[in-house]
Parts: C-alpha cells; structure tokens; sequence
C-alpha cells in the first residue's frame, strides 16, 4: 500500500491489566533515536487513541522509559518525522 | 529526485529561480569546486560555466516549463486539475508545494489549493501528475490566495517522500482523545508484551 513503510508498534500491559497496541513510528526513524525499550521495560505512554484497520490503537506522542523521555510528535499530534512540520518550523 | 524516475531519459535543467538555480549548480559541481564555492561565497562568472560541469549532473531534473499546467489526476486516471505553481524554500532551494487548481470533481467547485509536494507523482506515462488523495480529503482545504492568509495544506502526507502523518492524507491523531496510559511491554503476543516491526501508516520517502 502506498504510504506504508516499516513501523514499530508494542503491546504494552497497562497497571489495569489491559493490553494496548502502541503504535510508536517508522522505523527508519526510531533507528535514529537510539531507542531500546525492552520487553519487560515500564514505560508511560502518552497519546491518541485511534483505529487502524478496525483495530484500536494509540499512537503514542511521547514514551518515558527508564528515566528517558521521546517525543515522537507535537502536541497537535504532528509527527516528528514529518517534512510538513519540519517546513513549518523552519 | 526518485519521483521522476519514470521520465527514462529525460534531463532538463531546473530553470526555477535563483534558489533551485543554486541547487542544480550544486548538484552539478564536485565536491571540491562544491565546498570551494560555498566557503567563498564567490557567484560563479560566466567562465565557470563550461560543458564539463554540465555534464556532471546528475539524476534527472524537470524544467518549470515541462510542470507547470501538468494535469493532475487521481490515481484512477481521472482528472483532479492542473499545477499552477511551485513555492520553493528560499533557504535550501527545494521545492516544498505544488500549487493545484482543482474542481469540477464529484462536485467540488474549482478552488486553488497548496499540497506538499511530495504528495505529488509523475504518472507513469509521464504526461500528468499524480495526486493520490481523496475528493473527500481535498473538499475542506481552504483555498490559497497568493498574498492573503497562511498557507494550508492537507493534514496528512501521502507517501514516502511524504512523511507523513498516519494515513495517506487522512490524520488519525486527535488531541482530543489523548490520554496516558502505565504499563510493562511484552514480549509475547499470548502473553502481552511484544515489540514488533509491522507496516506502518505513513511515510517513509524522500528526505530520509
């Protein structure tokens, strides 16, 4: 399909014990942000909730893990990784 | 530019302006003569332009004259309208939108609007552009007006070069539904955690 590209997503055991898909961002991305979260890794997760393909998710703004914060978009929900943001802050 | 690639064969230098006039002289100098002109800040004379650094560019560039009033069609062929202008970043001398008058489709009446550029393709027969977004997406774009307002462009991206946002043109995420949420990853599907490597709705593409 166009527009897709390899992503990250994770499930995440919430304290409630529900489980919630995360999706996190493109990998040719994340690969750039150092980032290893681990299984097993507690992590806050702010974000929208959202549907993909009939399956809800939340698409993650920012995670803390390990004491370590990433933005992965503005507070309008605006990815990081977006040419258009990226013009728009220029 | 991979998104001319389907123009085998075809090389004309971008006439833009002085911006994308910079960046074709760029992209046709070697490296040394590069980094020699960017520290000196010297403009090239007439002398520097000899056929051998014509004849090290590389890639396949589009003239403005060849774009400019393309058609631009849907991916189904249909007609979606023409481009009407390119707006360049001054700073790096890339194009960043196109500038589409559209209408006359499923009703839409004809506006101008501003799309990212990259949104936009060579058709493969390369007589027309591609604009691989929904009627649906483009009806609430507010028009362009040269001089009048800030520019809007669509919310999302559509493909790679894109970078997009989550849905070809469509943007899934709302503030309003934000929320936090604690837990652990898992490892395993049947167990909870996993991190996996999925398709993922967006971009990918061109300034990678």
């Amino acid at each position: 399909m166009p527009g897709m590209a390899p992503g990250m997503q994770m499930l995440v055991q919430t304290d409630d014990g529900k489980n919630t898909r995360v999706q996190v961002g493109p990998t040719w991305y994340l690969e750039r942000q150092d980032l290893d979260v681990k299984e097993n890794t507690r992590v806050q997760i702010t974000g929208a909730q959202a549907e993909i393909d009939g399956q809800p998710v939340l698409l993650a703004r920012e995670v803390q893990f390990d004491g370590q914060l990433l933005t992965l978009r503005d507070m309008q929900g605006m990815p990081m990784w977006s040419s258009v943001r990226r013009a728009a802050t220029k | 530019m991979k998104k001319h690639s389907v123009f085998p064969g075809m090389l004309a230098v971008l006439s833009l302006t002085l911006a994308s006039g910079v960046l074709a002289q760029q992209s046709a100098l070697p490296e040394q003569s590069k980094s020699a002109s960017q520290s000196s800040q010297n403009y090239p004379s007439a002398s520097d332009h000899k056929p051998d650094a014509l004849t090290a560019v590389q890639g396949v560039l589009l003239s403005t004259e060849t774009l400019l009033g393309s058609d631009v069609k849907n991916p189904q062929g249909q007609d979606v309208g023409d481009l009407k202008h390119l707006m360049l970043d001054p700073h790096t001398g890339r194009v960043m939108y196109g500038v589409v008058a559209i209408g006359g489709f499923l009703g839409m009446g004809e506006k101008t609007i501003v799309v990212p550029w990259n949104a936009l393709e060579v058709a493969r027969d390369g007589k027309s552009l591609v604009l691989n977004v929904s009627p649906q997406t483009l009806q609430p774009v507010p028009a362009y007006e040269k001089g009048k307002g800030p520019v809007n462009v669509p919310a999302g991206e559509t493909r790679g070069g894109g970078w997009g946002v989550d849905t070809p043109y469509g943007r899934l995420y709302d503030p309003a539904k934000e929320q936090i949420i604690s837990g652990q990853v898992c490892q395993h599907r049947d167990q909870c955690s996993y991190a996996w490597h999925g398709p993922w709705y967006a971009d990918a593409g061109a300034d990678r």
